[in-house]
């Protein structure tokens, strides 16, 4: 009975994703992130929007990417469009805010003019991680959609250990942290334990727009606003939940194999 | 006065199987008479406890009001049987020690409404943070989402549950909150003597994050958002439930169409979790090509997701009216060729799981929940079902499309984890018969009807049968259309009060894992 289940493996072929050696592509319909024109519809896209990821601003307008929680309700406003993109993933949180209008950044992160020094250790950790890296994934209070869409990293159509990438269970043999949920306040201590639990050098990720910036739940009395209020955070990979190909991006510009890209995905 | 006890008759024609009537229905009772209603409501055939909460209605009503919803499934319709509480003293005799599976729910009352029932056997908090000042409720109208939450800067340590000290040669395994793989958080307190577990305690709630507060004050727009994100693997779901509960309480008819492809996406979603079960299970036994095997069929399911909805895990689809988008009538021939190779895939690694002695070996009289105790304590769904708990919302209590497709409910009464197996491996059979029905059948027309909320708002109860088991939403709304509460009860808060029982008992902690596995449950449903 064994034998048939390998006949079955082989048969079934590769399905495996070259993702980032080929570019790959969502379905049209995809809710990935706004597109927004500049003027009215920045005022009509903060009506609609639940997180306050779009806030009408003086001169522009903003559209914070790591409030995105991807609803797609800003669309119903002429002048917002909703376009497939995943490759969202930033270093830092002021990254994902972008001015509603302004040019794109060209896809290359700017280095660190106030602390070249903190740049600069960046850098090396990068170079520890970036052939091969062990994660431990913590839940900080998420629905279990960016769970689910972890547990598919392993699966056939991605296999994340083919980038080197692998899941651990213990901490001490964890070279990054990846945290779902807002951060509960139960969460919070068990969090913190397992961080310190980690060796150093260490890599903080926040998966979702929970831990981007609490998401849905920003505001409230039972969580944080994300995990940036907790941990020191490395990077942060939008999305609610972000897909597998999303959440590939996002870790691969934490260990710095990819850079995070521009303004318009 | 008690309106109940006053029409004896009534009661047992609202419980029978009647004629036509409206699908809830809602009666009186006072503090004093509510267990002996319950006591009469438990003796009758097809009646079972669903759901019990309380709303601040001080303001409005100048008392605390208490529903105890049951489900009258020969009747094919809901109790909700509401009692009025003081606002000074608000208490009512517990029914805990009559109805096991209140447990939960009270003491989550008296937590976060500070409504006692008096005489519970429990006098532990159920989810109330560590830091939080004594005397703030959750669900006191005061508070609002913004302003409930001042944090007087003590993090939660760990408030474990502290068994009685064992004697010696016990060995106690505190698994968690952070616990192995890539999954949610949760802490189990295992007790073993040599391989056999003896004991076990559970405590969840270490993902409470106020879900039903967080609906307070907002609009249709965006509620259905909040449902979506209190399980997001049953997304879809939620956000059913709960925009049903917005359309009766605003007395709106959703479009045939809507029903039909509402009825198509909620099997899509049951089916993408239990191909996802399939692989945690295998996961659990080690059976790795079967895992990926099903690991590859969810992602087929996720990625059809992406393609109707623009979201694998149909988040934004449902609205109150009903739907945001409609489908092209191509993407119904997508939908039948995926579904035909889905059903021949299902059938050839069922029957190779099946004939696998590795997996089902450790599946047979494992994690046994005898029928008894799956009653006794409200299982719902599959997990009720493969103990005995013949009971379906899709063909009980009909909703959406199903009262016009067929389909047959699999129920087993062995409680072990072959038979939850068993049970939800035939649930995909039936799921994929209900979406090809749906996919024939389904006629063109509108997918959303106008909502508007009536001058004086109103309150409507939704239900769906998730993947899970039985989800139950509440929606009170004000005249201007904002929720003044919203009541969420996820399938999986009613099994994790089940699942301790299957722990202990000629289970060995090798098995423990393969039990977890078999219930499949979320946790994020249970501490919302």
């Amino acid at each position: 009975m064994q034998l048939s289940w390998l006949f079955r493996g082989v048969r079934t072929g590769i399905l495996t994703t070259r993702y980032p050696a080929t570019q790959e592509r969502l379905p049209d319909g995809f809710r990935g992130r706004p597109a927004i024109a500049a003027g009215a519809a920045v005022v009509a896209g903060e009506e609609l929007c639940p997180t306050g990821a779009i806030r009408a601003d003086n001169s522009h307008g903003f559209l914070d990417v790591g409030r995105c929680i991807q609803c797609g309700l800003c669309s119903q406003a002429d002048g917002i469009e909703l376009r497939p993109a995943f490759e969202l993933a930033q270093r830092r949180r002021s990254a994902l805010i972008e001015p509603v209008g302004a040019a794109p950044s060209g896809g290359t992160e700017e280095p660190s003019v106030l602390d070249p020094a903190a740049g600069e250790l960046q850098r090396m950790v990068q170079r520890l991680f970036s052939r091969s890296l062990h994660i431990r994934h913590v839940d900080a209070g998420s629905c279990n959609a960016c769970e689910s869409e972890l547990k598919q990293l392993t699966s056939p159509y991605y296999d994340l250990h083919r980038l080197g990438l692998f899941f651990t269970t213990s901490p001490r043999h964890a070279d990054l942290l990846l945290v779902t949920g807002p951060v509960t306040q139960a969460m919070e201590g068990p969090l913190r334990r397992t961080y310190e639990a980690m060796p150093d050098p260490k890599l903080v990720v926040a998966v979702g727009a929970c831990a981007c910036s609490g998401g849905l739940f920003a505001g409230g009395p039972l969580t944080h606003a994300g995990l940036e209020e907790v941990l020191p955070v490395d990077a942060f990979i939008p999305g609610c939940p972000p897909s597998p190909l999303a959440l590939i991006q996002g870790l691969l510009v934490a260990i710095g194999r990819l850079d995070p890209r521009g303004s318009t995905a | 006065m008690s309106l109940i006890l006053s029409i004896p008759e009534d009661l047992a024609t609202l419980a029978g199987p009647a004629g036509p009537g409206p699908a809830s229905v809602t009666t009186a009772a006072s503090a004093e008479d509510l267990l002996s209603v319950t006591q009469r409501l438990l003796e009758m055939p097809g009646v079972h406890f669903a759901d019990l909460f309380g709303v601040d209605e001080r303001q409005r009503h100048g008392c605390f009001r208490l529903h105890v919803i049951w489900a009258l499934d020969r009747a094919g319709r809901w109790l909700d049987v509401e009692v009025d509480l003081p606002a000074n003293r608000p208490q009512y005799p517990s029914l805990t020690p009559l109805l096991p599976s209140a447990g939960w729910y009270e003491r989550e009352l008296r937590d976060e409404l500070d409504v006692e029932p008096v005489d519970h056997p429990s006098s532990s908090s159920l989810r109330r943070p560590a830091g939080w000042p004594r005397g703030r409720h959750l669900f006191h109208g005061e508070l609002t989402w913004s302003s409930a939450g001042e944090r007087n800067g003590q993090t939660d340590d760990d408030e474990l549950p502290l068994l009685p000290a064992g004697p010696e040669g016990v060995v106690e395994y505190p698994l968690g909150p952070v616990r192995s793989g890539v999954v949610e958080s949760g802490h189990y307190t295992l007790r073993t003597v040599g391989e056999e577990i003896i004991d076990f305690r559970l405590q969840l709630f270490y993902k409470h994050r106020g879900v039903e507060k967080r609906a307070e004050g907002l609009g249709l727009l965006h509620l259905p958002l909040v449902a979506e994100r209190i399980s997001g693997t049953s997304g879809f779901a939620h956000s059913l439930a709960l925009c049903q509960a917005i359309e009766t309480a605003c007395g709106c008819e959703v479009p045939p169409r809507a029903d039909c492809l509402r009825t198509l996406f909620a099997e899509l979603e049951r089916l993408y979790n239990h191909l996802g079960y399939q692989a945690d299970l295998c996961q659990a036994t080690g059976l790795a090509v079967g895992q990926a095997q099903f690991e590859i069929l969810k992602e087929r399911l996720l990625r059809l997701n992406a393609e109707l909805a623009g979201h694998r895990y149909l988040f934004g689809l449902n609205v109150p009216g009903g739907l945001s988008r409609d489908l092209p009538g191509r993407q119904l021939t997508d939908i039948r060729r995926l579904l035909h190779e889905l059903q021949r895939d299902v059938d050839v690694l069922g029957r190779m799981l099946v004939d696998s002695a590795s997996h089902v070996d450790r599946l047979h009289g494992t994690g046994i929940l005898r029928p008894e105790d799956a009653q006794a304590f409200g299982a719902v769904g599959p997990i009720g079902r493969a103990s005995g708990v013949n009971r379906d919302l899709r063909r009980d209590h009909p909703y959406a499309g199903y009262g016009a497709v067929d389909f047959a409910v699999p129920v087993r009464d062995g409680g072990d984890a072959f038979d939850r197996f068993e049970v939800r491996l035939e649930e995909i059979k039936e799921s994929i018969r209900i979406a090809e029905q749906v996919v024939d059948t389904v006629k063109p027309g509108p997918v959303r009807a106008e909502v508007t909320t009536p001058a004086e708002g109103g309150v409507g109860l939704g239900w769906a049968e998730s993947p899970r088991g039985e989800s139950l939403h509440w929606i009170a709304l004000r005249p201007d259309g904002t929720a003044y509460r919203y009541r969420a009860r996820p399938a999986s808060f009613a099994n994790w009060q089940a699942f301790p029982l299957a722990i202990p008992g000629h289970n060995i902690l090798t098995d423990f894992p393969v039990i977890e596995q078999s219930f499949g449950l979320s946790f994020a449903g249970a501490d919302r």
